[in-house]
């Protein structure tokens, strides 16, 4: 079954000069576990698919299908709940909430759902050690490198075990090192949780590991070999 | 973790951008808790004032005559006093006494004094009382300190001090009535030793009257008084033990004072002399036959008052009505051209049903009628009349004006003659036994009766006619058969009509009945005693007499006659604004600094609601630390206001008497009320924030809050523009001609918003479009305003906030009052006297008379126009206190004719009908509502009566409850804090009252003036300046204005704030920008140029926008009303406005010079 299947996915801006039409008719279907990297120059709409995919956004046109329900039939309520329980989102900033120490932002995403219990806070643990920062939980993100801060954002990612995980630049503010270490954990983690994956990025090195690789060019989806 | 926990942890987290937020919203809670604290001030002040002046005196019993002191100690002896009561004083009380100290080089008059009459038992009722007043001697006075400053006496060096002091002298019979006296009615106690000064506190400052004026008082033994009162010529009873108040203290029981004042009427045993009642048993028997038995109930007075007259015949059916009169002249018309006609007769008229009088004929006297008229024998005589001949009666009529009599005649027909028996012995005048009975040796007949006319001191007990004490000259008409007559008869009638032909002729408003007669068969005094005051009791109606309860009254009154609270909420508005503006502002920053955070958690999941739901606990926990800062800041900021209005705005409340008072419910409700309204405002900002794209918060790329292009309201901007502008034209134009009061200044707030809102939306349009449009030309100037365009709320509300304050202090100050001709119709003076004038100082005649010299007169272009005076409470806006017995003004025809010459200036009238406004006080209506005309400031604010035709009711304490009809409003006169109301009107209302106590005056210089004061000295006449006086009433408004103005700048200040708080967030937005205009060559110089530039320019147009509205706003009131533009001023604070803004605009711009702005482009 497919995770994510989108069809003919069209999405226009108005500006003051006109309408702009970002994505005309993009096509992709992602198996549930499995990865898509998508990549592309400024402003070729990548982050458009995935945020739209991520339900952030609507579309103007086309058929967006996640985990086999179109998900903008729900009302903002139901939304903001499939979105909880169903995606997780990395971005190219983390936006860690500064006043929260890294365990309490990992947990975040279940104080969405209601309130946060043991189980909670055992599972944030847990993946914080599995993100290599065991012993970092009670930092806040002012006292965390800017890798340490991305890992902890891919830790809240999957606080509650999404199905799907969405990365829009994940590496583009770390250095290569980093970067690397943390496209890593990325494909690690989807493989070992089974998780599909989708990542929005400039960088090749990363988009070579991803089982599909395609370039959005013209508002349109080529596929990379 | 929860939402709650979130919310506290980024409480504290973004504790330094929250403060900001804290301190708005405590501005906000402080002027709201400041101005309800205010209102507190002013109520508590004005209370206080009221318990301070009254002390312990819950109730008191006033009287128009005087009564027994010892009616304080039978009520003492009541259950009810043990009960109820605590305290009880008799005190005669004179509100209009003079007082003149002589001094070696000058005399020093002072009017308007109140005169005590003391027992020591009084000071018992001032809780301030240390016991260290001296006992005063018959010859000495104690003072209270507004008397000693006014004539520069000081406490510690009072030796020699020496005053004379004027009592109004306590006639019998009122001065307007014919025969009452109008001249010498003061009675002077002199060389009166001054032993001590009261300070202006506690009873030094007792008056019956709400008001924060400490009146002028002398105290003096009350047995001093009363003999000096009963050795007056004009005494009409022995005043020696009796009082004409009584003070009262209460228990303090669970029984309110109104329902005590009831109880303690109904437990009062006055007699009838404690009514100003006379009964005498009048019996004549001769060789044991009785001719006439019976009991005569007559008043103090002369005349019985209507409603006294009414409970008599209620109480005695079976009782004959008898209205004596005197008549000037009677003579047969026959003899006219002949012989001299009877000189001063008594005429009553009885009905002769009940009364049977014997004919010469022996039949008895059948009824008479219309113009018949019973001479009796002896008058039949004398004018050699029969029946059937022509009588005619000349006599003064009943009332005067001016203290002229007016004689006319009534000619009348002989239809019996009265059969009197002349005595033998004339009757005997005993000072100590009164009148003793003349001796007859033929059988006296019932005429033979000279208690057809009741006793009058000084007239009845007089040893001849020329004797009599009457206001006009009688010797050169006395016959010697007149002094005959009255040696032997008396004041038997010399002839007798029906009683309608004489209340026709002679009933006044003092009355038309002069007796009782109650036949004596079954009763007794004290039976009719008992039986009429019973009568009395039951209706709770005791003649003169009246239990008031004066502490309850003032406390009602120091309610105020403004909402002092909503007073201060209305002026402290615009600060109120302007904070909350500022939280807006502040809220908006401190949500854009934290966008990405908020797109964070509705990325993860979180509901829009449940974000908000986070946003607002943590905006709750702000508010609620920001109210709680506000109330001890809003404590502070009324101290501030209390200052001010002690100081800088004392005019607004005449004297400075406001202390901090703070009510129980006061700072929970300021509290309640900041936290409200900026829960809302926050509340408002945080739902406008969720129409944000989760990606434009994430990114940090906000949307402006605005109004989009392609909206409905878009769209329909410029309907609304228009729709905005005309509604506030139509309202404008609605308040200056039509409204009146706070609708009037509803509409006018309101118009000006709508003008204020047309032209913000347009200038939000405006703005937008520049945000979006091509710059043309690019230069640092284009820039700057093309970067105003970015963000078009936020400029929108800035340019709003220094609009709003343009527009009011602007607007405000066009409302500003100069005493105008209007306001005086060119009197140069007004005057007031303690004791009435009758003299018509309009006429050389009056001037004479009353400059005491043939050659004395005023200039011939002076003109002095008098006017009744009704006591009461001053209802001007200088009197804080609700008024509910405002004084009342009687205005003469004369005064009526003066302002029908269009070519005088005149006074000016809003929505009042005809050329001479003060006709319409002559109108009638159906109810009988008496027609009113009263400056439209009292009439609006202290009466809250609106426009003419509207009826309201005044209760007065003097037993009166008169209905007014409002017929005029007067436009900012001198003549506030009253009600006019016609002579004739105001003599119907309040017959006891005689002669005129108040002058409207043109004169030519203040020579004048000064010659009228030493002239009408003793009657403590005391001129004001009339643009003086009306300056001090205006600025009562000024003031307000002034204070309103005040707050305004306060709110701009705070408005100046905001201006730097979003001067200073948009360089730090635009950090990036400037580093790289910075990088490719722009100096710190031209980019702080190019900030100020934007910033002056959304100062300017704001202020372009208020000056717009205010302009719009007040055009109609400059040609309907009453505006008029200091420009001046004006100028000065617009300017200082400018210099404010552009001063924060350049300190703000400065930061550039400090901001790292090259590094910012390397962190981003």
């Amino acid at each position: 079954m497919n995770s994510i299947s989108v069809k003919n996915l069209t999405k226009k801006f108005t500006t003051p000069v006109g309408s702009l039409e970002i994505l005309a008719g993009v096509n992709a279907e992602v198996e549930q576990g499995g990865n898509l990297a998508v990549v592309g120059p400024s402003g070729s709409g990548k982050s458009t698919f995935l945020h739209i995919v991520g339900t952030l956004d609507h579309p103007s046109d086309g058929v967006v299908s996640v985990l086999g329900e179109n998900p903008f039939e729900l009302p903002e309520q139901k939304l903001a709940e499939f979105r909880n329980q169903n995606i997780g989102f990395v971005f190219q900033d983390h936006h860690l909430l500064p006043q929260l120490t890294a365990s309490e932002n990992v947990v975040i995403p279940a104080v969405a759902g209601g309130k946060v219990n043991e189980a909670h806070r055992n599972r944030a643990a847990s993946l914080l050690q599995r993100v290599g920062l065991g012993d970092r939980g009670d930092h806040r993100p002012a006292q965390l490198s800017g890798g340490e801060r991305q890992r902890v954002a891919v830790a809240r990612a999957l606080m509650n075990q999404p199905s799907i995980l969405l990365a829009d630049e994940p590496t583009g503010s770390l250095d290569r090192a980093n970067a690397e270490s943390i496209g890593q954990l990325l494909l690690d983690l989807q493989s070992q949780d089974d998780v599909t994956l989708v990542c929005v990025t400039h960088n090749d090195d990363l988009a070579q590991r991803f089982d599909q690789k395609v370039r959005l060019e013209q508002g349109q989806f080529v596929e990379l070999k | 973790m929860s939402d709650f926990w979130i919310a506290i942890r980024s409480l504290t987290f973004h504790r330094q951008v929250n403060l900001a937020i804290v301190l708005g919203v405590a501005a906000a809670t402080a002027v709201l808790t400041g101005a309800l604290i205010v209102g507190d001030s002013m109520r508590g002040s004005l209370r206080d004032l009221t318990l301070e002046r009254l002390g312990k005196i819950d109730l008191m019993i006033v009287s128009e005559g005087f009564f027994r002191e010892d009616l304080a100690s039978d009520l003492e002896q009541t259950d009810l006093f043990r009960s109820e009561l605590e305290l009880a004083t008799p005190v005669i009380f004179f509100p209009n006494g003079t007082v003149e100290q002589n001094q070696s080089e000058s005399t020093k008059n002072l009017g308007q004094v109140t005169l005590l009459g003391i027992q020591s038992t009084f000071w018992q009722f001032d809780d301030h009382f240390t016991g260290n007043l001296p006992d005063m001697a018959a010859d000495e006075v104690i003072i209270n300190q507004v008397v000693a400053d006014d004539l520069g006496l000081d406490k510690d060096n009072l030796d020699g001090a020496r005053l004379t002091v004027g009592v109004p002298k306590q006639a019998l019979l009122a001065s307007d009535s014919s025969l009452g006296n109008k001249k010498d009615l003061v009675e002077r106690i002199v060389d009166l030793k001054v032993v001590g000064i009261v300070p202006a506190k506690g009873l030094g400052r007792f008056g019956l009257h709400p008001t924060q004026i400490a009146p002028r008082l002398v105290y003096l033994p009350i047995a001093a008084m009363q003999d000096a009162l009963n050795d007056g010529m004009l005494k009409y009873k022995d005043t020696r033990q009796q009082a004409n108040m009584l003070l009262l203290a209460t228990r303090k029981t669970d029984a309110s004072d109104t329902e005590i004042a009831t109880r303690v009427s109904q437990a009062l045993s006055p007699t009838l002399g404690d009514l100003g009642l006379n009964l005498k048993h009048v019996v004549r028997t001769f060789q044991d036959v009785t001719v006439f038995d019976y009991f005569s109930l007559s008043s103090d007075r002369l005349v019985l008052p209507s409603s006294t007259a009414d409970s008599i015949r209620e109480a005695f059916p079976n009782a004959s009505e008898v209205f004596t009169y005197l008549a000037n002249d009677m003579i047969a018309v026959k003899n006219e051209a002949k012989s001299a006609g009877v000189p001063f007769s008594m005429v009553s008229a009885v009905d002769l049903e009940s009364i049977a009088l014997p004919s010469v004929s022996g039949k008895s006297v059948s009824p008479l009628t219309g113009n018949q008229i019973a001479v009796n024998s002896w008058t039949a005589k004398d004018q050699n009349l029969e029946l059937g001949d022509t009588v005619r009666l000349a006599f003064f009529e009943p009332e005067t004006t001016h203290g002229e009599e007016t004689e006319i005649s009534h000619d009348f027909i002989v239809a019996d003659i009265v059969e009197v028996t002349e005595p033998t012995e004339p009757p005997r005048v005993d000072r100590r036994q009164g009148i003793q009975p003349a001796v007859f040796s033929d059988a006296p007949t019932r005429a033979n009766d000279p208690d057809f006319t009741p006793t009058v001191p000084g007239l009845t007990d007089a040893d001849s006619i020329e004797r009599w004490d009457l206001p006009f000259e009688t010797a050169d008409r006395i016959r010697p058969q007149d002094d005959d007559y009255w040696t032997y008869f008396r004041t038997t009638p010399k002839a007798f009509v029906s009683l309608d032909t004489a209340r026709e002729l002679w009933a006044s408003r003092f009355g038309d009945t002069t007796s009782f007669q109650i036949p004596a068969a079954g009763w007794d005094t004290a039976k009719i005693s008992q039986k009429l005051i019973s009568q009395f009791r039951q209706q709770n109606d005791w003649p003169g007499l009246q239990v008031i309860p004066i502490k309850a009254n003032g406390l009602r009154a120091s309610a105020g006659s403004t909402p002092f609270d909503a007073l201060f909420l209305s002026l402290s508005m615009f600060v109120i604004a302007a904070a909350l503006a500022l939280v807006s502002l502040l809220f908006r920053l401190a949500f854009q600094k934290r966008s990405a955070e908020m797109g964070t958690l509705l990325a993860i999941g979180f509901r829009q609601k449940q974000v908000a739901r986070i946003w607002m606990l943590e905006m709750l926990g702000v508010c609620l630390t920001g109210s709680l800062l506000g109330i001890f800041l809003g404590i502070g900021y009324a101290s501030l206001m209390i200052y001010g209005l002690k100081t800088w705005w004392v005019g607004a409340i005449t004297t400075p008497f406001l202390n901090m008072h703070i009510g129980s419910f006061t700072l929970p409700l300021g509290m309640g009320l900041g936290l409200l309204i900026c829960g809302i405002t926050i509340g408002w900002s945080i739902r406008s924030a969720r129409k944000q794209s989760v990606r434009g918060l994430l990114s940090g790329q906000l949307n402006s809050i605005s109004i989009k292009p392609d909206s409905r309201l878009a769209k329909s901007a410029k309907g609304i523009v228009v729709g905005c502008t005309v509604l506030a034209v139509i309202l404008t134009s609605l308040a200056a001609t039509q409204l009146a009061g706070e609708s009037q200044a509803g509409a006018f707030m309101a118009s000006g918003f709508l003008i204020l809102l047309a032209a913000l939306i347009w200038i939000h349009q405006y703005i937008a479009r520049l945000g979006q449009s091509k710059t043309q030309a690019i230069s640092l100037t284009s820039l700057a305003t093309t970067h105003a365009g970015r963000n078009p709320m936020r400029s929108t509300l800035t340019i709003g906030l220094v609009a709003v304050a343009s527009f009011l202090i602007l607007a405000i100050s066009a409302f500003r009052l100069s005493p105008t001709e209007q306001g005086t119709a060119g009197f140069n003076y007004l005057a007031t006297t303690s004791q009435p004038v009758f003299a018509n100082l309009d006429t050389a005649l009056g001037q004479r008379e009353v400059l005491l010299g043939t050659d004395d007169t005023l200039d011939d272009t002076s003109r002095v126009l008098s006017f009744r005076f009704k006591e009461g409470e001053d209802a001007s806006c200088n009197n804080p206190y609700q008024s509910s017995q405002p004084q009342v003004l009687g205005v003469t025809q004369a005064t009526m004719d003066y302002f029908d010459d269009s070519s005088q200036a005149r006074f000016s009238f809003s929505m009042t009908s005809g050329d001479n406004p003060w006709r319409q006080l002559n109108t009638t209506s159906e109810d009988g509502a008496i027609p009113v005309i009263i400056d439209k400031n009292t009439a609006w604010y202290s009466l809250k009566v609106y426009t003419p035709g509207t009826e309201f009711t005044v209760d007065f304490d003097s037993g009166e409850s008169l209905t007014f009809r409002l017929v005029g409003l007067l436009n900012n006169s001198v003549l506030q804090g009253m009600l006019l109301i016609s002579e004739e009107n105001f003599t119907k209302a309040f017959p006891e009252l005689s002669g005129y106590r108040t002058f409207l005056m043109k004169l030519k210089d203040a020579g004048e003036v000064d010659q009228l004061t030493r002239a009408l000295s003793d009657q403590g006449f005391d001129a004001q300046d009339t643009e003086r006086l009306l300056s001090g009433y205006l600025a009562v408004q000024n003031t307000y204005l002034s204070t309103f103005q005040s707050l305004g700048l306060l709110g701009l200040l705070l408005g100046t704030l905001g201006l730097a708080a979003v001067q200073l967030r948009s360089i730090l937005e635009r950090r990036q920008e400037l580093g790289l205009m910075r990088a490719i060559g722009f100096t710190k110089a031209q980019l702080a140029q190019m900030i100020m530039t934007e910033n002056a320019w959304l100062l300017m147009v704001g202020m372009g926008i208020g000056i717009l509205a205010a302009l719009v706003t007040t055009f109609p009131h400059y040609v309907f009303g009453d505006a008029s533009m200091p420009w001046q001023e004006l100028l000065g604070m617009f300017t200082a406005i400018a210099f404010v803004g552009l001063l924060t605009t350049w300190l703000a711009s400065r930061s550039i010079f400090r901001a790292p702005l090259i590094e910012s482009l390397r962190t981003g």
